[in-house]
């Protein structure tokens, strides 16, 4: 099982974002992606998933071998890649138990009807570990959620649909205290070594409470830097000037 | 119009077996009654088409108007009666009802009694032919009393002359029935025209709902109906009609409805729209008593080159009233809807609260939303307001439900049954609600493009 | 409220109610027929194809009904037998004030116009009746090579900028008021600016009206060649005759690619003036036709400023306030028709009803199908004083397609009880509350117009407001 991005350019319009990234996600990690505004962190979740406003003009994204760049997002996501994202969107009129209801019966095999009472017990004991109330699956997708409601929302989500990869992309963004305790709590009970986790961030504090196994500054649409856990700490007490100049220094 | 423009002459209808083993007399009436059905023929004759720059068919493709080589009162066959009354009657076994009626060609084919405590009550359920010869005051005073039409008198005048179908309803005052009524009327015959009526006399402080079902035998049948429902909702009470119109790609429809809301009462309708070529749609609330309140819902899904042309009209007569209109289409094809919607607050109704909605769905390049969302307030202190929208399925949702593994095809069908459903949660009826999203659901899988 | 009124307020419904006698050296009599429009044609001297033009408009007038199975019956009250239709002291408009009559000089110093002129515009026309009397550009704006005239001038001098788009806008069938004046008109701005060039100052034209039983019918049409920019605004009162008086004026605006027209009216025709304005502008690729249009005056004013987006990325938008006082019906509204992709219109409209006022919204949008891109957003709230005041709304959206998006929104309200405590509980009177509600539910329009306007509107509005407060 590997998710390994070769090379990759990518632009919106006519700008150029990602420039050369080189990067490869490891099953059973915790790896971080940390980078200043503009540097192309949300792009790259992006390009991972497939955004249809992104145009990859050079490079390859390879899920076990095989190149994914061809493939419609939705086949992406059943092939195992999840993002939860910076802003969820809102669906009015799809209740969330009728959403997951339709990502996970998209992801059995032609003709196979989805056991409806499994997948009930199944979500009531996602919803648990997740603290959520019974109540939430008849909202409506995201529909008039407080920021911590919509971030719940990605992780039980991510819960019901185990997918191999998962990015999170600025999750920490819009989340008060207890809020980022809460998803981060959700987070570290869903990994292992069946995932690979991808957190994307400005900020360090969420790596307070997801701890990764490796750090990656992203600059300028391309991985400047790696490290282990204190790379993070250096960033945040340094800032991102000093890895520009180390970082010209170095090419 | 040919046909149409024939006296009628008294048809003699054959005896039916149904599953009760009724035979509706052959329909003479008292003569007050004929004299009505006269009148209202002369008047048929005396009004004219409704003329092109008319503003109540503005959009209106008047070409969908064709009435050729009709027929009425044809006997049904043995193999469509069974056929209509296995899905009206046997099929709906499981849900419980105060009474039923299905009729087919506008003859009664079955009817499902009232028990005998509500009879003793004193609630009537009746065939209006019925109702016409034993109620003949409650008639006189009720019947089409104050309809008034957007647009289409003729029609209701030739409604009028030829009506002999329906349903007729009185609950007496502080009564409340726990369980639905239902009406089916069908088109068993390719070219038939019907006339089905639905009167709701619902007394002070009494509570029901009522529900009609316009279907033809087969979907690709033609025909032509024209329906009135004539629907009072006395002080206090609470009144629901809901109407289902299934009717024949190739059937023209116009649908009629006067809503008259009293003191406190509350009345809310709902009409899903799926059949047809050409169905219009003239729905009109009269608050005419201080507290009332009318919600006005309707749901369309359209495909092919279905046209669904709606008329509506809320006016507050008493102060102290309110009305909420939300009529949501969703477009396929090169299908067409027109919607054009008034709220009118009289001189005298003051405190009125108002609003009215009108959002579209586009689903297809070439499909064709009109909408003419309209005001006419001539009182000051008023909350009222009015919304249209058009607009399609939202990318970014799409994305967002793509990158969860859902089929580009599911998700959009996902969206669009979505888009109906804060409609169906406001008639509060959980049964109700899967029944009417099933048919929505099967319109949109029989629809290819989508 | 009369403490509230600034005692040295001059600028109201009053200031243009005054009238000096005036002697007319061309006058086409009362009535019109095609004799009456050979009048015209010969006093203004005008080429053959012109008087054809009219001729055939006058039959498309006569044929055509009065469009009361839509608009108000008032428009039956028009009696066209007994109207004037060319009144006018000569037909070249002076270039100094100097050389105006006196008695003219008089109604528009009175009016400020000259002074306007001095302060803030690149140039005037002043009308009386039908042909302007003054007409001036200044000379920084004219060496730019942009053209200034009265619609006599344009036909005669510019002959090819002008038949190319005359009548092309809005042609003479449009409707019956359009067919009028195609058929009478005299007056009007005629104006081109030359591509690239971006005029600093408004252009303005005053119409003033001054006999009895006569009918107004300008032409204007105005060309803003590619990348050009220029604002126009037009004022016009009337003194209050005792009978009806017609101004029907003809408005076609042409923006090429990348042009930007700013158009903006205040009108404040006295309250005997039936006022059917067709007004329609053009937008070619990336041009932008703005129409800023506030309705004070008249008895009935039935207007419907429209943009035609033909070009890709046209933008249209129109702004739009009225006030409807006892014996005032203001039919106003607007019309965008997207013909290209990626167009974008926005309507805004605002009505206030004062007494037993009428304001009407009539809207338009229509996106024909295969087009992608197309954005509308329209939003109409009225405010009703009085509560024998009345509003309606009629839009109209045609959306084909799904790749566009059109949003309607209107409301009705009065002013909030709670806010006229609040401000009266701080002092004020309940008038003054009032009005400054009032002013406040037009501010974000009002501060679209340029300052002069805008300052002049808040009064305009305090004056219609005194008095609604019994």
């Amino acid at each position: 099982m590997s998710l390994i991005i070769k090379d990759l350019h990518a632009s919106i319009g006519e700008r150029q974002i990602l420039k050369g990234l080189n990067f490869e996600m490891k099953p059973g990690k915790v790896q971080a992606i940390m980078g200043p505004n503009g540097s192309g962190k949300s792009t790259l979740s992006k390009v991972i998933a497939g955004h249809p406003d992104y145009t990859v003009t050079a490079g390859e994204i390879l899920l076990n071998g095989e190149n994914i760049l061809e493939m419609e997002p939705d086949a992406r996501a059943r092939a195992g890649i999840f993002m939860a994202f910076q802003y969820p969107s809102e669906i009015p009129g799809v209740t969330i138990a009728n959403f997951l209801r339709a990502a996970v019966q998209a992801r059995l095999p032609e003709g196979e009807l989805i056991d409806a009472v499994e997948f009930y017990e199944t979500l009531y004991a996602k919803m648990d570990m997740l603290e959520m109330k019974r109540e939430f699956t008849t909202r409506f997708v995201n529909e008039g959620f407080s920021g911590g409601e919509k971030k719940r929302n990605e992780i039980l989500q991510m819960a019901m649909l185990e997918p191999k990869f998962a990015i999170l992309d600025e999750t920490d963004s819009g989340l008060d205290i207890d809020a980022l305790r809460i998803v981060s709590q959700g987070v570290n009970k869903l990994k292992g070594p069946h995932m690979g986790v991808l957190v994307i961030t400005h900020y360090q504090r969420l790596l307070n409470y997801i701890v990764p196994d490796e750090v990656h500054v992203l600059m300028n649409g391309r991985i400047v830097q790696s490290g282990g856990k204190e790379l993070a700490l250096e960033l945040e007490a340094k800032g991102y000037d000093w890895i520009k100049e180390d970082s010209l220094v170095a090419a | 119009m040919e046909v149409l423009e024939q006296p009628i002459t008294p048809t003699t209808t054959p005896a039916t077996p149904s599953l009760d083993s009724f035979v509706p007399p052959h329909f003479q009436g008292p003569s007050a009654w004929t004299q009505i059905q006269k009148q209202a023929w002369k008047q048929y004759q005396e009004l004219p088409f409704p003329a092109r720059n008319d503003e109540h068919f503005r959009f209106t493709n008047r070409a969908q108007f064709q009435f050729e080589n009709l027929s009425h009162l044809t006997p049904v066959n043995k193999e469509a009666q069974k056929q209509i009354l296995l899905i009206s009657v046997e099929n709906r076994l499981k849900k419980p009802v105060a009474g039923r009626f299905v009729f087919g060609n506008d003859q009664l084919l079955y009817r499902q009694n009232l028990s005998a405590e509500l009879s003793a009550k004193g609630v009537l359920w009746k065939p209006f032919s019925e109702a016409v010869e034993q109620h003949p005051e409650l008639i006189e005073k009720y019947f089409m009393a104050k309809v008034t039409t957007l647009g289409s008198e003729k029609f209701a005048r030739l409604h009028q002359a030829y009506l002999k179908a329906g349903s007729f309803l009185y609950i007496p005052k502080n009564v409340e029935l726990e369980l639905p009524l239902e009406a089916f009327h069908w088109i068993a015959e390719d070219k038939e025209m019907v006339f089905p009526h639905t009167l709701i006399i619902a007394e002070a402080n009494t509570k029901v709902e009522i529900i009609d079902f316009f279907q033809s035998i087969h979907s690709e049948i033609g025909g032509f109906s024209t329906s009135v429902c004539d629907l009072h909702a006395g002080p206090g009470s609470q009144v629901r009609y809901v109407a289902t119109q299934l009717w024949g790609r190739e059937t023209r429809s116009f649908q009629l409805q006067s809503i008259i809301v009293d003191k406190d009462a509350h009345s809310k309708t709902l009409n899903l729209n799926m059949g047809g070529a050409y169905s219009r749609l003239e729905s009109k609330s009269q608050m005419i008593g201080s507290g009332s309140k009318s919600d006005m819902l309707s749901l369309t899904i359209s495909n092919d080159k279905q046209e669904f042309d709606q008329r509506t009209f809320q006016e507050h007569i008493a102060p102290n009233t309110n009305s909420d209109l939300l009529f949501k289409n969703a477009l396929a094809d090169d299908s067409r809807t027109i919607f054009s919607g008034m709220i009118e607050v009289d001189v005298d109704a003051q405190k009125t609260d108002a609003y009215q909605s009108n959002r579209n769905l586009l689903l297809s390049d070439t499909a064709d939303s009109n909408s003419m969302p309209g005001l006419e307030i001539n009182a000051n202190d008023v909350r009222c307001t009015h919304g249209s929208t058009t607009s399609q399925i939202d990318d970014v949702e799409m994305f967002y439900m793509r990158s969860r593994g859902v089929p580009l095809p599911v998700a959009r069908k996902l969206f669009t049954l979505g888009f109906f459903q804060d409609v169906l949660e406001k008639i509060n009826d959980k049964d109700l609600e899967v029944e009417l999203l099933d048919l929505i659901d099967q319109k949109y899988s029989q629809t290819k493009s989508l | 409220m009369s403490q509230t009124a600034t005692p040295d307020i001059d600028i109201d419904r009053s200031v243009g109610d005054f009238h000096y006698d005036t002697s007319y050296e061309f006058d086409a009599g009362v009535g019109l027929s095609s004799k009456t429009v050979d009048y015209i044609c010969d006093v203004k001297g005008d080429p053959q194809w012109i008087r054809d033009f009219r001729q055939k408009a006058l039959k498309i007038f006569e044929s055509k009904p009065m469009p009361t199975h839509w608009a108000t019956e008032d428009l039956e009250n028009i009696i066209f037998k007994n109207i004037r239709y060319y009144l006018s002291k000569g037909q070249v408009p002076k270039r100094t004030w100097e050389e105006v009559p006196e008695d003219v000089k008089r109604t528009f110093e009175r009016l400020g116009i000259p002074e306007a002129e001095r302060k803030f515009l690149s140039g005037v026309e002043a009308q009386f009746d039908s042909e302007a009397a003054y007409s001036n550009i200044k000379a920084i704006v004219a060496e730019q090579g942009v053209i200034f005239v009265g619609s006599t001038e344009g036909l005669h001098k510019h002959p090819e900028i002008f038949k190319k788009w005359f009548g092309k806008v809005i042609p003479t069938t449009d409707n019956k008021f359009s067919a009028l004046n195609s058929a009478v008109f005299s007056g009007g701005s005629f104006i081109y600016i030359p591509p690239g060039v971006k005029v600093k100052h408004p252009l303005q034209a005053y119409f003033r009206i001054n006999a009895q039983n006569f009918g107004q019918f300008e032409r204007t049409l105005i060309i803003a060649d590619e990348g050009a920019e220029v604002t126009y605004m037009e004022g016009c009162t009337a003194p209050k005759f005792e009978t009806a008086t017609l101004h029907s004026a003809v408005v076609e605006l042409v923006a090429l690619k990348g042009a930007k027209i700013q158009y903006i009216t205040v009108q404040n025709w006295s309250s005997n003036v039936f006022n059917l304005v067709t007004k329609r502008g053009l937008a070619m690729e990336d041009a932008e036709i703005k129409w800023i249009d506030c309705n004070i005056g008249s008895r009935l004013t039935m207007k419907y400023p429209g943009v035609i987006l033909k070009g890709r990325k046209a933008r249209g938008e129109v702004i739009s306030i009225a006030m409807a006082n006892s014996g005032q019906h203001q039919d106003t509204g607007a019309k965008m028709y997207h013909l290209a992709d990626d167009t974008t219109s926005n309507i805004v409209a605002k009505s206030i009803g004062i007494g037993s006022g009428r304001s009407t919204y009539r809207g338009m949008v229509h996106i024909p199908k295969h087009l992608k891109g197309c954005k509308n957003n329209t939003e109409c709230d009225a405010l009703l004083i009085n509560t024998n005041s009345r509003t309606d709304t009629y839009p109209a959206i045609q959306v084909r397609g799904n790749k566009n998006s059109v949003q309607h929104e209107a409301s009705v309200s009065k002013v909030s009880a709670d806010q006229i405590f609040y401000m009266q509980q701080r002092g004020m009177t309940e008038a003054q509350a009032m009005s400054l509600s009032v002013n406040g539910f037009v501010n974000d329009l009002v501060r679209q117009f340029p300052l002069e306007y805008s300052v002049e509107l808040k009064r305009l509005i305090d004056m219609e407001m005194e008095g609604s407060v019994g």
